[in-house]
């Protein structure tokens, strides 16, 4: 196929695989990491990072990734298609997770103010670690599923 | 060396350079601007924290060699296609760039840093061992982020990139109207 849409495919796949490294990373490095860190040192982190991943770099990949796998749906060859609605589908479900699950909790900590204000640093991290890390475990999951689909899309294209 | 085993590689090489492309370029776009604004002794804790987690074999055996094993590997099974060998070539060369990056810059300033107490440094001593890191790694980030990105674009357009021969045996001519 010849008609344009092979491009779109190969940015998906490239912006499926940033989002699958950044999740990747947050559930092998960071929030391990994290986790033998101290209270005040974990907040105090956790608030910074959630305000520095509101850049455009990011939210290029964050909010790209569904919409290129989308649109790759459309210039698909046949036999490529349902791997580009699964690789869709899938980018789909981690921009929900993450909608639904991560951003409310980063809200939350956020929210809980200026590091220096924070009486009860212990009960600010008790809420957000556990749940953040499982929401996190299965965007993981979702986006490396998207980036293989996609792969396997654009080779069968 | 059987179309499977070509097949596997690619895609094996694509995946991981997919995962590692996306970690470097978290690590550059949120990771180190968030822990820039953290004072030094949370600063120095926090990356040490990082760098000690980011040391499993996950990440350096799966991704970050596995990339490098299997991008080399894709462009050694596809000596015989040259559209593809061509790309992949690329990417592994630009792959190996960010590996050596790793290698002779970032990992040398973390082991630096992980030398340093934060229970007994001095602020003063925080202070120059952040100053003295801090820098220097994010310009060595950046260049091996770039290589990553490079790789992960180049290994993608393998994905499509055909050879004339293998480009006339499908027949598309029988799916136009």
């Amino acid at each position: 196929m010849s008609t344009g849409w092979g491009p779109v495919l190969l940015v998906a796949a490239v912006l499926a695989g940033l989002q699958a490294g950044t999740y990747y990373t947050w559930a092998t490095g960071v929030m391990p990491g994290l986790a033998r860190t101290d209270d005040r040192t974990f907040v105090h982190a956790i608030q910074q990072m959630s305000i520095a991943i509101v850049n455009p770099a990011f939210m290029l990949s964050f909010l790209g990734a569904p919409l290129f796998a989308g649109a790759a749906i459309a210039g698909a060859e046949p036999s490529a298609r349902p791997w580009a609605i699964a690789g869709a589908a899938l980018a789909v479900g981690t921009l929900m997770i993450t909608a639904i699950g991560n951003i409310p909790l980063n809200n939350q900590i956020e929210a809980a103010g200026p590091i220096d204000s924070i009486a009860d640093l212990s009960s600010v991290r008790n809420r957000f670690e556990s749940r953040w890390v499982a929401f996190n475990m299965a965007r993981s999951f979702t986006s490396l599923g998207a980036m293989a689909c996609l792969v396997w899309a654009a080779y069968r294209a | 060396m059987s179309s499977a085993v070509r097949k596997a590689l690619l895609a094996a090489g694509t995946t991981t350079a997919g995962l590692t492309a996306g970690v470097f370029f978290d690590w550059q776009v949120t990771v180190m601007p968030g822990l820039e604004e953290l004072p030094d002794a949370e600063f120095i804790a926090t990356f040490q924290a990082l760098d000690r987690a980011a040391m499993n074999p996950l990440f350096i055996g799966g991704a970050f060699m596995g990339g490098a094993v299997s991008l080399v590997a894709a462009t050694v099974a596809h000596r015989h296609e040259p559209a593809r060998l061509r790309h992949l070539a690329a990417a592994s060369a630009a792959y190996l760039v960010g590996v050596g990056v790793t290698l002779a810059g970032n990992v040398p300033l973390n082991e630096k840093l992980a030398e340093v107490s934060v229970a007994t440094a001095s602020p003063a001593e925080m202070a120059t061992a952040r100053m003295d890191f801090e820098g220097p790694w994010r310009a060595l980030h950046l260049v091996r982020t770039a290589a990553a990105l490079g790789s992960l674009v180049l290994v993608s357009l393998a994905l499509r990139s055909r050879d004339t021969t293998t480009q006339l045996l499908p027949s598309t001519s029988k799916s136009s109207p």
